[in-house]
């Protein structure tokens, strides 16, 4: 009697550490890979803005493929301030010295998105910030096998995140060519 | 075996996996995350430097003149350093630095530097006479330096044997000079490409493309300095001419009328260290009375032009990339190797400018020849730089690849290119590159570097600036609202500063062409929120504009907006090309000395 428990006590443990203890630890190398690939992909595309002054849909476009070729799916988040060096339109900027003038109306997703849906592109200017923050929404597996051992609850409940920004360096060119 | 014990063995083999794994994988990470920062670095260090080549040009009045530009330059690099210094711990001193950036790039308006390590060993001849001491070079014999300047230059090989050679520049200005074997010897001549069918010349004016171009008088607001030794500055707007790429403005009398010499020439002067200096030069006066100061820079621009076209046309209308002598020799022609250049133009001939082949349209193959040639003359440089490089690092180096988009930002406008490489990041080396495009110049005219002025038809105050292709202006201008006052480039709405001591807080700061006492700020539309609605290529060619929303290729209905005719679009399609042609003809370039004495 006090074999067998011991016996199936054995195959429960048994069955953790060779099948679930493996898994978990090779699913949480997968997250950090395509941790690794998130975050690349979000500072490249930040960075060619900052260098190009250009978001365009074809950037966005292979930015959205190379993120969902992690298996993953995501919450992308855009924020592009741009810069009004001259918010009260005041007589010829003479008071240019001041420090604080500098105001910065902010452009989130949505309104990101529908300029690069119309236009197929979101021309920035030397000054403007843009931030990208990409969150996974879907559960990984990772994820999956720890709350089967203990839940995280919470709505920033995301395991992969990128995150990058930077202030543009330059005018974007309005030529298509 | 018990079951535990498998167990156990199973563990003992997969947890030093796991550990490794993990630690390999947190390595990487570590090392994404230390390239970001380095690339950050690179990019905020390139464009402090680029900042710093923009303030002090645009300040300097003689910034065009070579000896100037290496200052400006190695002004430039020292930003760099410093920047990249008080970002990075990992340096201590610009020496330590210098280790880790093989080459920086500038390109310029008709060529470029490189900044790099270089040996300054004379190499002497031995006790022998002829044979060459062998000097062993270690690293201490490697200066960091800015290279001997480099045209952007092709040569090639005519019909009938003999050799010429092309300079060419960021737009479509060229330099021809070689002997054509017409019995004329050695030919140099410099002048801007453009489709000489385009243009008709007329008594007082002439047209390009259906613009009538009539010479303009040109405004700008300046405050100087009246008095030395009390420093008492006056304010006031100016009418200028350019002089041999040097602004003239001409002075007010104590009425506030235009003031006038003895002899009835106006009088002029320039605007040197915030001082006026009057110009007694009598050619000069005559000059400015014979144009009675309006600007002529646009018709000269297309008068030169047509005839400087037509002249290449003739002579080197037949030649195709074919004739292209490789850069490695300088004698093979590249004939059938269409890989050779980066853009292949085929049998096409370069230099035969009409309709088809427009130099100032992007994609002419004129064009597009003249992008493979300055990347071919960029590529073989820095491949140089860096091979020599090598020589002085103890690891395997190798020039990143640059690529397409990089290329197009370094060859479309005057840039910054900074190499960093060798820092050590996990397993491996940081190698990466930055290109920063300069807005702000002196150098180049491009074509989004103009803006247009305008006004309220109302009230002829509230003076805007807009890009060409603003749907606001293009509108506003349509329902008359919006009045055309003038097309000025981009470094003309640059904040201006007057040092009158050593006081910073006593600077005085204006516009230039912040004129009448007016406001003068950025159209909300194209400016700030930098929305280009239509193409400037489409301005530049005068066909009918499409909003981006409605573009075909955008998923639009492809309506137009504007027809090529339509009454506002001409006008703004008229200051536009009057001041791309004005800009450019007034830059100041090297070679256009000679055509002036012709």
């Amino acid at each position: 009697m006090g074999d067998s428990l011991i016996t199936v006590v054995a195959i429960f443990l048994a069955a953790i550490l060779m099948f679930v203890f493996p898994l978990m630890s090779l699913a949480e190398r997968t997250d950090d890979v395509s941790q690794l690939a998130v975050q690349t992909a979000t500072t490249e595309l930040v960075d060619r803005v900052r260098t190009t002054g250009k978001l365009t849909l074809t950037d966005y476009d292979a930015f959205v493929s190379e993120l969902a070729s992690t298996g993953n799916t995501f919450d992308i988040e855009i924020l592009i301030q741009e810069l009004d060096e001259n918010p009260g339109v005041k007589t010829t900027q003479a008071e240019a010295t001041k420090i604080g003038e500098n105001l910065y109306y902010n452009k989130y997703t949505t309104q990101v998105l529908d300029e690069l849906d119309t236009k197929g592109r979101k021309i920035l200017k030397e000054g403007d910030i843009i931030t990208v923050t990409v969150k996974n929404t879907n559960q990984t597996i990772s994820q999956m096998l720890r709350n089967f051992f203990y839940m995280i609850s919470g709505n920033d409940s995301y395991q992969i995140v990128g995150q990058h920004s930077g202030v543009v360096s330059v005018n974007g060119s309005t030529s298509e060519r | 075996m018990k079951l535990q014990h498998l167990a156990i063995i199973f563990v003992l083999i997969i947890v030093p996996i796991s550990l490794v794994m993990s630690s390999y994988i947190q390595n990487q990470i570590e090392a994404i995350n230390m390239q970001t920062k380095y690339d950050m670095n690179l990019i905020s260090s390139t464009y402090d430097a680029v900042k710093a080549f923009q303030i002090n040009t645009t300040n300097n009045k003689y910034s065009s003149i070579s000896d100037s530009k290496i200052r400006d330059i190695e002004a430039s690099v020292s930003t760099f350093y410093n920047s990249l210094i008080s970002s990075m711990s990992e340096f201590a001193s610009r020496e330590e630095a210098e280790d880790y950036v093989p080459a920086m790039l500038f390109t310029l308006y008709d060529g470029y530097y490189i900044y790099s390590s270089f040996d300054n060993v004379y190499s002497t001849t031995g006790e022998g006479g002829n044979e060459k001491v062998d000097i062993n070079l270690d690293s201490k014999n490697y200066q960091k330096g800015l290279q001997p300047y480099v045209y952007y230059s092709a040569k090639y090989k005519l019909r009938n044997g003999n050799v010429i050679t092309v300079n060419y520049t960021l737009d479509n200005a060229i330099t021809v000079y070689g002997d054509f074997g017409d019995g004329e010897g050695y030919v140099t001549r410099t002048g801007y490409l453009i489709n000489p069918d385009n243009v008709e010349i007329h008594d007082t004016y002439i047209t390009y493309n259906g613009v009538r171009i009539e010479p303009e008088i040109l405004t700008e607001h300046l405050i100087t300095i009246e008095d030395n030794e009390t420093k008492r500055t006056k304010e006031d707007d100016y009418r200028y001419i350019f002089y041999q790429n040097e602004k003239i403005y001409q002075d007010y009398d104590e009425n506030g009328n235009l003031a006038y010499n003895e002899d009835g020439t106006p009088r002029i002067f320039w605007y040197h260290d915030y001082m006026k200096t009057y110009i007694n030069d009598p050619y000069i006066r005559n000059y400015a009375k014979t144009c009675n100061m309006r600007s002529m820079s646009a018709i000269e621009y297309y008068a030169r032009a047509k005839e400087f076209s037509d002249w290449v046309k003739e002579k080197l209308g037949g030649i195709t990339q074919a004739d292209t002598l490789k850069v490695e020799d300088g004698t093979t022609p590249i004939g059938n190797d269409t890989e050779y250049l980066a853009e292949n133009t085929g049998n096409s001939p370069i230099f035969e400018v009409g309709k088809n082949n427009d130099p100032l349209v992007s994609d002419s193959i004129f064009n597009n020849h003249r992008l493979a040639i300055i990347r071919k003359s960029i590529e073989t440089s820095l491949n140089t730089v860096i091979s020599k490089f090598r020589a002085v690092t103890l690891y395997d180096y190798a020039m990143p690849v640059i690529d397409n988009e990089d290329w197009y930002k370094i060859l479309n406008n005057i840039s910054m290119v900074t190499f960093m490489q060798g820092i050590p990041m996990g397993y491996r080396y940081y190698n990466n590159y930055a290109v920063i495009t300069n807005n702000v110049n002196k150098e180049v005219v491009k074509a989004e570097n103009i803006y247009i002025v305008t006004e309220d038809t109302a009230t002829g105050k509230n003076r805007e600036y807009h890009q060409p292709g603003c749907k606001e202006l293009i509108s506003g201008v349509n329902d008359g609202t919006l009045r055309i006052v003038g097309a000025y480039p981009t470094a003309s709405f640059q904040r201006q500063s007057v040092k009158r001591n050593d006081n910073q807080e006593d600077d005085l700061h204006f516009y230039l062409q912040a004129v009448e006492g007016d406001t003068l700020t950025g159209c909300y539309n194209c400016i700030v929120n930098s929305t280009a609605d239509y193409d400037t290529d489409d301005i530049i060619e005068g066909i009918d504009l499409i909003d981006f929303e409605n573009k075909v290729e955008n998923g639009g209905s492809g309506s137009i907006s504007f027809k090529s005719n339509n009454s506002a679009y001409m006008q703004v399609r008229a200051a536009y090309l009057k001041a791309l042609a004005r800009e450019r003809y007034d830059i100041y370039k090297s070679n256009f000395d000679l055509e002036a004495n012709r």
